[in-house]
């Protein structure tokens, strides 16, 4: 398969330098042409991490990436999340296939409009869900689809981190994160676009391993353990799926981070993923975490303290590689689409009503 | 068709939830301000449907007496609680709020197949640390997946251990070997 040509439009996503990492590694999916970023440190920190041998060119706004790479054929959006819109929207124009980071945006107007404009365009746009690829999460969605687990009943699941803002700041500003400033709750002075905001997978996930649709919503949030964030850093939810399925989820930043402005792993876990399903014929449980590897090195990140490292199993198919083989034609769609992108906004945007009115919210069928 | 009881673990304390030592040394904890001000706590409770609990203690026993201790370590009054039920009230899923904004989710579950363990955990976040009985990795499951179903209790490992793959080891390594302990590949 021909690699698809990609430019990629912002580096604010944490998730960004990972592929900027592996350039090479990914280069049997995409060829990486060009990186813009508005940001000049951001963009001196992407050439050092693709580093010499690469040739990739870079530049300080995206229209101009645009204009000197008629030859693209996708886009990364990689910006803050206020900017993926925007963004999406001068791809359209210009007929790239687009890969978003998550999330797509949480205005839902704005959502609305992309997905009118995907629905004319024969363009491919995937939303990065990585959990999509976890063998633990496919296996889990084998087991409830192949009737292994009989009617299932409840699900639990927890997408617990650190918080990133002291590493990046933009991440804890909430016109950036959610696009504008609302109070979490009347009168509050934390606002939206925390870590309910930054952990999208975990409804994402339950709607992909399941197959039903979130009907309603209960959400609460604890005060904030970290006294110097605007946003929230803990949020819990509760409430219905289609067919009657309970669930409870959890996507906060109770797992504490030291201040430095380089991530620091902790001892003994920065990061819980924990799923359990209760099915009328079984149970099934998984830690996207376990086996993993421990490490005591001076030259770690987070030098000379005891840390655990995800032991990352073989991945028989790639974000990128669904993502490439769907602009060749080779899929009928990638893996994570934007209508799934827009529907983990919509639960999101729940939850965050229901912690402001203090009740249960209902999620509306569609947009 | 033959059951699993899982024997590794069996209760035999008749303790109120208020009695609980794990929860006893917390509170303990949270008063001397080990960990700083309380932000929020995880309950969780999960059996075999074989050994449940009736309904009165399941729910007025041990889903209340996790209430009340949410109360009495977040020092504050309930201001409000959220119940969702599932598997006939034998998985209860709860949000519980104090007027301080202390909040705590409670996962309980008895409605587990008979291979399942008995196991009750107590997180406790707070501004300055986590206090906690659960284990440090893979609490469910040790460390890989669990499925438990009537007469199965698996761990399913999708980290691929080492095989003796003899065409991958080299002849050097292979001719040193056979000198050694003789035979031969």
């Amino acid at each position: 398969m021909k690699p698809v040509k990609l430019l990629i439009a912002g580096t604010a996503n944490p998730h960004v330098a990972g592929y900027l990492r592996s350039v090479k590694a990914i280069q049997e999916d995409v060829e990486v042409i060009a990186v813009s970023d508005t940001d000049r440190e951001r963009l001196l920190m992407a050439k050092k991490t693709v580093g010499d041998g690469a040739t990739i060119s870079f530049y300080d706004d995206i229209d101009s990436m645009l204009e000197a790479h008629p030859d693209a054929e996708a886009i990364m959006v990689g910006s803050d999340n206020c900017e993926h819109y925007g963004m999406c929207l001068k791809a359209f124009e210009r007929g790239l296939h687009i890969y978003s980071m998550k999330v797509v945006s949480m205005d839902e107007e704005e959502c609305r409009h992309l997905l009118e404009l995907k629905s004319r365009s024969k363009r491919v746009f995937q939303v990065e869900y990585e959990l999509h690829f976890s063998p633990q999460f496919r296996y889990a969605r084998e087991l409830i689809q192949s009737g292994e687990l009989g009617d299932i009943q409840a699900v639990y699941f927890s997408n617990i981190s650190q918080s990133p803002i002291c590493y990046y700041p933009n991440w804890g500003v909430p016109e950036l994160s959610y696009g504008k400033r609302v109070p979490l709750y009347p009168g509050a002075h934390i606002y939206r676009g925390g870590a309910l905001t930054d952990h999208p997978h975990a409804f994402d996930l339950i709607r992909w391993m399941l197959g039903r649709e979130f009907k309603s919503v209960r959400a609460m949030s604890a005060r904030n353990q970290r006294d110097y964030l605007e946003v929230e850093d803990h949020a819990v939810l509760t409430g219905e799926l289609e067919g009657g399925v309970k669930y409870m989820i959890n996507p906060s930043y109770s797992n504490l981070e030291e201040r430095a402005t380089t991530r620091k792993m902790l001892w003994p876990k920065s990061l819980e993923c924990n799923l359990k399903i209760t099915g009328s014929k079984g149970a099934y449980c998984a830690d996207y975490f376990d086996h993993p590897l421990y490490v005591l090195a001076h030259e770690c990140a987070s030098p000379d303290r005891l840390i655990v490292h995800l032991n990352a199993p073989r991945k028989t198919e790639t974000l990128l590689g669904s993502f490439a083989r769907a602009v060749r034609g080779e899929r009928e769609k990638p893996e994570s689409t934007l209508e799934d992108g827009v529907s983990a906004v919509r639960v999101m945007n729940a939850a965050y009503e229901s912690i402001y009115r203090g009740c249960e919210v209902e999620v509306s069928p569609s947009l | 068709m033959s059951k699993i009881l899982n024997t590794n673990r069996i209760n035999r304390s008749d303790l109120s939830f208020l009695e609980w030592s794990v929860y006893l040394s917390f509170k303990q904890m949270l008063e001397q301000g080990m960990a700083g001000r309380l932000c929020s706590l995880r309950f969780t409770w999960q059996s075999p449907q074989c050994i449940k609990m009736d309904r009165e203690r399941f729910v007025f026993g041990l889903l209340g007496g996790m209430i009340e201790a949410t109360e009495s370590l977040g020092n504050a009054k309930l201001h409000s609680v959220h119940l969702e039920e599932a598997c006939g009230g034998d998985v209860i899923f709860g949000l519980v709020q104090l007027d301080n904004r202390v909040v705590a989710e409670i996962d309980m579950n008895q409605a587990l197949p008979p291979g399942a363990e008995q196991l009750c955990y107590l997180l406790v976040d707070c501004e300055q640390g986590r206090l906690t009985n659960r284990p440090l990795v893979g609490h469910q499951s040790a460390e890989g997946s669990l499925l438990i179903k009537d007469n199965l209790r698996q761990m399913v490992s999708f980290h691929d251990l080492p095989c003796g793959d003899v065409g991958s080891v080299s002849p050097r390594i292979k001719a040193a070997l056979k000198k050694k302990l003789g035979g031969g590949a």
